[in-house]
């Protein structure tokens, strides 16, 4: 009883705050709610209230907290095992941002695209928690029908062939290029034959998606 | 007599930075020098992991520099309207308004007369501008400026403890001392927490008060915009002032040895050898290339493997219903 009571006491804390204060107080509240220990559904729930409520404020404050919640060169799938309530947090700011359909796809690509300035200079980690935000928040977008699949892939080869682009974020854009077209792997192996480690990740790709498998860390 | 006057953190953060600068000025010449030494090599390979943190500071150093530009701007536009408003205020004296405006002095001209001589230099300065120039408004106007000098005092006060926390982290970043680093970093925290508060209240006295601060003229509308730009230099100098905080946050090694290596002298020490070792140096660069290629490929495997275990995870973690936000 105690844990619904609080439940249901999150809800009402959050929908209260929104009601009652200004944006700028109110974010602050919701998101320090969010990160309480609560249900997942609990969390959907506020976030979904949130972003109905504040709507393009919802995402800008959504792609704010992400940056904030994001930095740090954590596993993602060992976070889950780790710290679920954390993980959860992270799973409702990438639930918050499929909601938006093809403008939280465009805030997912330019959030992995910051991930670069905010890699550790000494990190042998590649990726940041924000990259798998941004990665589950694009997949919930897919397996929703909430973005065109055929302009994403567009999109994601435009940032492969950004020199801009660092290699990690770019191998990060080819994964998700592959999720919703596999052929990509082999079709993209022009655009990337001057760079060998982009090269490498594609034939990787393509090897494994013959085998349906993922190769052991060698 | 704020006037001119730095702070001895101000003048350390001057030097810290031009510190940071040599540094990079040398390693950029030692890069073009080939071959190098090995105790040079291995200094310039220690600059290359440092590199970011340096770059951090350095962009950080040119927003702090800003501020300073535009309160020289600020300046210079005051000294280059007062002919034409003190001309304005002359040739209307027949009249009415003008002639009001005469008698109890122009704000402008007063303003002026009172900031003549005197070089605005640092927010301090401004502070006092700004606290001057409200002795001259009315209404809602002086409230605004009263708030706005408030503002700017709360400013110029966090952003004193900015320059000394950058200060400590650069220092910290040459000595190597990982407690030292930890503080500074601490210190940057909580600095940039003020700078978050100030920018904040910078910025809701901007949206609330947006009319007041569109009516002004002259050198209210200078100052005005100087507050605006104020508002979006603490806004960047909090973006950098995180990005620098992850970069000290690997930076483990110590730095004091790169800072002794790339020294003037050793540098042109190079110089000399350069032609001699010509021939080797090419060599070696064949090799180091073939080096970089293994490298890419084995960092291409890396890469991939860890994207795979975001792509299972998310994949796994995506299956569920959303609707989309509606009358989007």
């Amino acid at each position: 009883m105690a844990i619904v009571a609080t439940q249901s006491n999150a809800k009402q804390r959050a929908a209260e705050a929104m009601e009652k204060l200004p944006f700028e107080k109110a974010r602050s509240i919701v998101f320090a709610i969010l990160a309480e220990d609560l249900s997942e559904q609990t969390r959907f729930d506020i976030m979904q209230s949130f972003v109905d409520r504040y709507k393009g404020k919802a995402l800008e404050e959504i792609r704010k907290q992400v940056l904030l919640a994001g930095r740090s060169p954590e596993d993602f799938s060992q976070l889950r095992k780790t710290n679920l309530r954390r993980f959860r947090y992270m799973k409702t700011l990438a639930y918050g941002l499929a909601r938006f359909g093809e403008q939280g796809f465009e805030t997912a690509v330019q959030l992995v695209r910051a991930g670069a300035g905010m890699r550790m200079p000494f990190s042998s980690e590649e990726y940041l928690l924000l990259h798998g935000i941004a990665t589950t928040a694009t997949y919930m977008m897919l397996h929703n029908k909430l973005i065109d699949p055929a302009k994403a892939v567009e999109r994601l080869h435009a940032e492969v062939e950004d020199g801009e682009v660092a290699l990690p974020e770019k191998g990060l854009f080819i994964r998700w290029a592959v999720r919703i077209n596999p052929r990509v792997a082999s079709e993209w192996q022009a655009a990337v034959a001057d760079d060998p480690a982009l090269k490498r990740i594609l034939e990787l790709h393509r090897e494994n998606s013959v085998r349906d498998s993922v190769p052991s860390r060698r | 007599m704020a006037f001119k006057q730095m702070t001895k953190e101000q003048e350390a953060f001057q030097q810290n930075v031009q510190q940071l600068r040599d540094v990079e000025q040398r390693a950029a010449a030692w890069m073009e020098q080939r071959p190098l030494t090995e105790q040079q090599q291995a200094a310039l390979d220690t600059y290359q992991q440092y590199r970011p943190a340096i770059q951090q500071l350095l962009k950080i150093a040119e927003h702090a520099s800003s501020s300073g530009d535009a309160l020289q701007q600020m300046q210079a536009e005051l000294a280059a309207n007062k002919p034409s408003r003190a001309k304005e205020v002359a040739a209307g004296l027949g009249s009415g308004a003008a002639g009001a405006l005469s008698a109890v002095g122009h704000p402008f001209v007063q303003l002026y007369e009172w900031t003549s001589g005197k070089e605005i230099v640092t927010l301090k300065d401004t502070k006092e501008v700004l606290g001057e120039a409200g002795k001259y408004l009315s209404g809602k106007q002086t409230r605004v400026w009263a708030q706005a000098a408030q503002e700017a005092r709360r400013f110029d006060m966090k952003l004193e403890s900015f320059y000394e926390s950058y200060n400590q982290m650069t220092r910290a970043l040459f000595s190597g001392d990982r407690q030292q680093l930890q503080t500074a970093q601490d210190r940057l925290a909580y600095a940039m927490e003020g700078l978050g508060d100030a920018h904040g209240n910078l910025s809701s006295l901007l949206r609330q008060n947006h009319a007041e601060l569109e009516q002004l003229s002259g050198f209210l509308s200078v100052s005005g915009e100087f507050v605006k730009n104020a508002a979006i230099e603490v806004a960047i100098t909090i973006t950098a002032a995180k990005a620098l905080q992850l970069a000290a946050k690997g930076a483990v090694k110590a730095l004091p040895k790169i800072a002794e290596m790339l020294t003037k002298e050793t540098a042109e020490g190079a110089v000399a050898i350069t032609r001699a070792e010509v021939i080797v140096a090419r060599g070696v660069t064949a090799v180091e290339m073939g080096e970089r290629t293994l490298h890419t490929a084995k960092s291409g495997y890396k890469m991939y493997y860890a994207g795979e275990t975001i792509h299972h995870t998310a994949e796994q973690e995506s299956q569920l219903e959303i609707n989309p936000v509606a009358g989007r």
